[in-house]
């Protein structure tokens, strides 16, 4: 039998690949609790999280008016069915709560929330922004338009395992309104806007508040919570604020402390037999069965260390700097340690270069308007942030309530072009090139102006906008001013800021672009005033019905453009971490308006699987490597 | 009578005749005396000392004029039969050399435009990078290693800049900013602390107690708030750190000013009708001098430290300035990822400050009293 040469070399190549495919893929070790749940994770499929609130006509209250409505909503399960529950989770905390109170003096402070552990009274679907129940399992609205009525859900029990009932509703407006709390902001809020909480036996209440709203913007601002009234002995103490200094009170939520060394841990243990659990939404969530975080001082550089040496859980790898190095990291290579990437839509608020108009060269929109076009905001994010944040082209991003879209989502601004830039410095009169190449105009003034940052990392993002501003002939001076950077912006006593503002549900823009504010000490950073854009604050501000307010919010963002008032930098579109293979995740991460999905206890997605802790303890100490593990969810990232 | 002598003595040698030049009457006599000329030959025999003077003195001049081996701008450019030399001169646009853009001349494009279409030839430096302008390369992110074929000998920083440049213009900013404090300080030093000695009394007291609590005041933060007021710059820098700096000079020429102001040649001068200015000009301070002169090395390495310490921690020049303190806190944060940048900076670190404590060390010994004294 005669055999082609061609026919002999394939047949040589299928056997070799056939002996060599299986070798090939044993180059990765696996073990057995980690291949189980991998298999699994390959199949998850990400479910649909939406939850539209209906009306449940079976709902009756004695001694409420039967017109009254109730609406609910039956959210699906947000878990994953791959979830174990028990194990220890480890992280940090980079400084210790200056108390362990959630209101009154040094309250205020980055821990606060594992303080407050509360469900809420109803909350809102990360996915869909839509009405969630909570603490009350149905609302309805008065007809006055500013009172809600709440019907509690009978199951809620404090984590000390008294119930919840209207009477902790009512004490926590005593609560609210005692001087004793020393908390002036709460005092205020809880008389000026809350006016009334009245209780309709134990399971129903209704919150008043001080004026007709829309319905959602009624729910967002009624929607208060409980304070356990036994805790305190139904009266608020006159010597609170000492006296509960180091007592965490009773929560509604999955954890409770546990245990704590002052100055160094803290302990939280899942409360047994969690009320929560009874809602679809709930299940499959906060997992772990204790919470343990400790102290990490030194920054960043030193969590890196503790938590390579797998003394804590997870790293954050937002810059992209950090995410690459974590290419290189040992345990990332060797698949000990698996990462999470997940694309959401942050919640941006006013965020780049912020102009002050009141400094001469910015008092001139030509000026303004040649900063779109020579400001390289795309290199800078091509280049030092690796192309992974995006552009930023308005002031305000994911502002979505009630169904509603907030922002002039159209909005661009243009790409780096020095000639464009150069033709508005023309129109302001910069035609003139000084001896270093930078723009003057006839009476000698350059254009140039200073512009003040206060993170030593930006320096470097800054210095690309710098050299390519030269290119439109502009002098872009960097200033780090590392303290006390929001006095001087509150004082107006700068030319240009580097900066962001967080926001709310949607935009307040009133305390930003009104002439009323144009002065020191306000949130007019750019001592802007302008008759129109006066009127369109003023209709905002005035305006009850969302749907019009988010008419005028997109007609301010438009002229916000127009005026050009802020070059927009970028946002970071995402939220990524390292994890320790046994903190295992949904294949889907998060929710489309979500970044806490990571959290313990505002997310609780995630779960410690201890079988594959020590699989993996096991493997690194023999040095068997896993094959790295990269969940990536692109569901929600910007075209 | 035997007479002590100084590095410029206040006494004519016996047996000399004044030359015609030399004013007697002048505040400072500038001339070699035969035992500052054996202290100079001694120094030059002190091979280490010697040739670290060299080396850190060429280094100076060399940085001095790194526009001609460092630099974006073309040395010459011959552009339709003109010649243009661009290293010092004002900005050149883009359109002066025929390209379509109004902003500095991208010499590098240049040369090869004026390659492909004849209408001209460009020298460029050695290394065409200067210090801020960023390399991106397409495809990569910085750092970039050192590459021979980009002239890139010391790699790129994080955001793509030359490290030899910035290295080199760094090391500019640090040595000017060194001696220029060294000079002032130790002027303002002398002469207070010399006036302290010789005057004694009430003044001595009031200074003394003044540089006592001056120098309590925390430096890191007057440093901190000053940058948060002004534009932290060169000259500020020098500034705040002269006024800060000029207490510490005082003691040492305070004391040995006290013990010259007991000794009989002083004493004649007095006695012979001279001027406190001249006295302490023209006999004290010629014979503290060798105190000074050889801490005069230790301070400069000191400046330097201060300065690149400063930039470290954040509060330094004004970014993107090139700084050593820049570059040795992004070679720390980098040391995995672009290893070349710690390791230029190290290197060229501990060059330069060894180097300047080679040339203090061979100072000293050069100017050793038991090697060359009159009091035997």
């Amino acid at each position: 039998m005669k055999v082609s040469r061609t026919a002999k070399a394939t047949l040589i190549a299928l056997v070799a690949l056939f002996l060599l495919a299986p070798i090939a893929a044993q180059t990765y070790y696996t073990s057995k609790a980690v291949a189980a749940d991998e298999k699994a994770l390959a199949a998850e499929k990400r479910p649909d999280f939406s939850s539209p609130a209906f009306v449940d006509k079976s709902v009756k209250v004695a001694g409420l008016p039967e017109t009254l409505t109730w609406y609910t909503s039956k959210p699906p399960v947000m878990g994953s069915k791959r979830a174990k529950s028990g194990g220890v989770w480890s992280g940090y905390m980079a400084e210790y709560p200056t108390t362990f109170r959630t209101v009154g003096p040094n309250s205020n402070h980055a821990y606060r929330s594992l303080f407050l552990t509360n469900v809420g009274t109803i909350n809102i679907n990360s996915e869909t922004k839509e009405w969630i129940p909570g603490e009350a399992t149905h609302w309805a609205f008065g007809a006055d338009g500013k009172t809600v009525y709440y019907k509690l859900n009978p199951k809620v029990k404090w984590s000390d395992g008294k119930p919840v009932t209207s009477r902790d509703y009512l004490f926590m407006l005593e609560f609210m309104r005692s001087p004793h709390i020393q908390a002036p902001w709460y005092n205020n809020y809880y008389t000026e806007t809350i006016t009334d909480i009245k209780a309709y036996g134990d399971y129903v209440i209704a919150v008043t508040a001080n004026v007709a709203m829309d319905r959602d913007d009624l729910l967002y601002n009624t929607s208060v919570g409980p304070r356990p009234a036994h805790f305190y002995g139904g009266t608020v103490p006159a010597d609170f604020v000492e006296a509960y200094q180091w007592k965490a009170e009773p929560v509604t939520g999955p954890y409770k402390l546990l245990d704590y060394v002052k100055g160094e841990t803290l302990t939280f243990q899942k409360v047994k037999g969690w009320w929560g659990h009874d809602y679809d939404y709930n299940k499959y969530r906060y997992n772990a069965e204790f919470l343990e975080y400790q102290v990490i001082t030194g920054g960043n550089e030193i969590v890196k260390k503790y938590f390579y040496d797998g003394q804590i859980d997870q790293f954050f790898q937002i810059i992209p700097t950090e995410w690459a190095a974590g290419e290189s990291a040992e345990a990332i290579k060797k698949g000990w340690i698996d990462r999470q990437y997940h694309f959401y839509v942050p919640l941006t608020g006013v965020s780049g270069i912020i102009m002050n108009t009141a400094f001469p060269l910015f008092a001139d929109k030509n000026v303004r308007l040649g900063m779109y076009y020579a400001v390289n905001i795309q290199k800078m994010i091509d280049t030092e942030l690796r192309g992974e944040y995006a552009r930023y082209h308005n002031i305000g991003l994911a502002h979505v309530f009630g169904g509603i879209k907030f922002n002039a989502e159209e909005l661009r601004k243009p790409d780096f072009d020095p000639k464009k830039a150069g033709e508005y410095f023309d129109k302001a009169g910069y035609s003139l090139f000084d001896s270093d190449g930078i723009r003057k105009n006839a009476a000698g003034a350059r254009l140039s102006f200073e512009l003040i940052y206060s993170s030593p990392n930006h320096t470097a993002r800054l210095s690309i906008l710098r050299e390519e501003a030269k290119k439109a002939g502009l002098d872009m001076q960097l200033k780090l001013q590392q303290t006390g950077i929001f006095t001087s912006i509150l004082e107006k006593n700068f030319q240009a800021w580097w900066g962001a503002m967080s926001t709310g549900l949607y935009g307040s823009y009133w305390q930003y672009f009104h002439s009323e504010n144009a002065k020191p000490q306000t949130n007019n950073f750019w001592s802007y005033a302008n008759p129109e854009m006066d009127k369109l604050l003023d209709a905002f501000e005035a305006e009850p019905s969302l749907a019009k307010k988010a008419e005028l919010q997109q007609k301010i963002e438009r002229m916000v453009h127009e005026e050009a008032l802020v070059v927009p930098n970028y946002y970071v579109p995402f939220t990524r971490l390292a994890s320790w293979k046994w903190v295992r995740y949904p294949s889907w991460l998060g929710q489309q308006f979500d970044d806490t999905w990571s959290d313990p206890i505002s997310g609780g997605y995630f779960w410690i699987d201890e079988a594959i802790r020590k699989e993996v303890l096991a493997a690194k100490k023999s040095g068997k490597a896993y094959k790295p593990l990269l969940i990536k969810d692109e569901t929600f990232k910007a075209k | 009578m035997k007479l002590p002598t100084g590095l410029f003595r206040g006494r004519r040698p016996a047996g000399s005749v004044p030359s015609a030049g030399t004013d007697e009457r002048a505040g400072f006599r500038i001339r070699v005396d035969p035992l500052t000329r054996a202290r100079i030959k001694r120094f030059t025999q002190i091979k280490r000392g010697y040739w670290s003077f060299i080396a850190i003195t060429s280094l100076l001049v060399l940085s001095l004029v790194a526009e001609l081996f460092v630099n974006s701008r073309a040395l010459v450019v011959s552009y339709e039969g003109k010649l243009y030399f661009p290293t010092y001169a004002r900005v050149f646009l883009g359109e002066e050399f025929g390209l379509d853009y109004k902003y500095e001349t991208d010499y590098r494009a240049l040369k090869e435009t004026l390659k492909a279409n004849g209408k001209g030839w460009v020298i460029l430096p050695i290394v065409p990078w200067n210090a801020y302008e960023q390399d991106f390369i397409e495809g990569e992110y910085p750092p970039n290693p050192p590459s021979m074929e980009r002239r890139h000998f010391l790699g790129t920083d994080i955001i793509g800049r030359d490290v030899l440049a910035r290295l080199l213009y760094g090391f500019r900013t640090a040595i000017l900013f060194a001696l220029l404090y060294v000079g002032a300080t130790f002027l303002v030093g002398t002469v207070i602390g010399a006036l302290m000695g010789y005057w004694g009394g009430p003044f001595d007291m009031v200074f003394q107690r003044l540089i006592e609590i001056w120098e309590r005041i925390p430096f890191l933060y007057v440093v901190m708030i000053l940058g948060a007021i002004f534009k932290p710059n060169f000259m500020l820098f020098v500034g705040i750190f002269v006024i800060f700096g000029w207490s510490g000079r005082t003691w040492a020429v305070r004391a040995m000013t006290y013990r010259e102001r007991e000794r009989d040649y002083i004493l004649a001068a007095r006695a012979m009708g001279a001027s406190t200015l001249r006295i302490i000009g023209v006999h004290i301070v010629p014979n503290v001098l060798v105190v000074i002169l050889t801490s005069l090395p230790f301070a400069v390495s000191g400046a330097i430290s201060s300065l690149t310490a400063l930039d470290y921690l954040g509060f330094g020049l004004r970014a993107p300035t090139p700084s050593w303190g820049e570059l040795l806190s992004m070679g720390i944060a980098q040391y995995e990822a672009a290893p070349w940048i710690l390791a230029s900076i190290v290197t060229a670190m501990t060059f330069v400050l060894v180097t300047i404590a080679f040339v203090g060390e061979g100072l000293r010994d050069a100017f050793d009293p038991r090697k060359h004294t009159v009091y035997r």
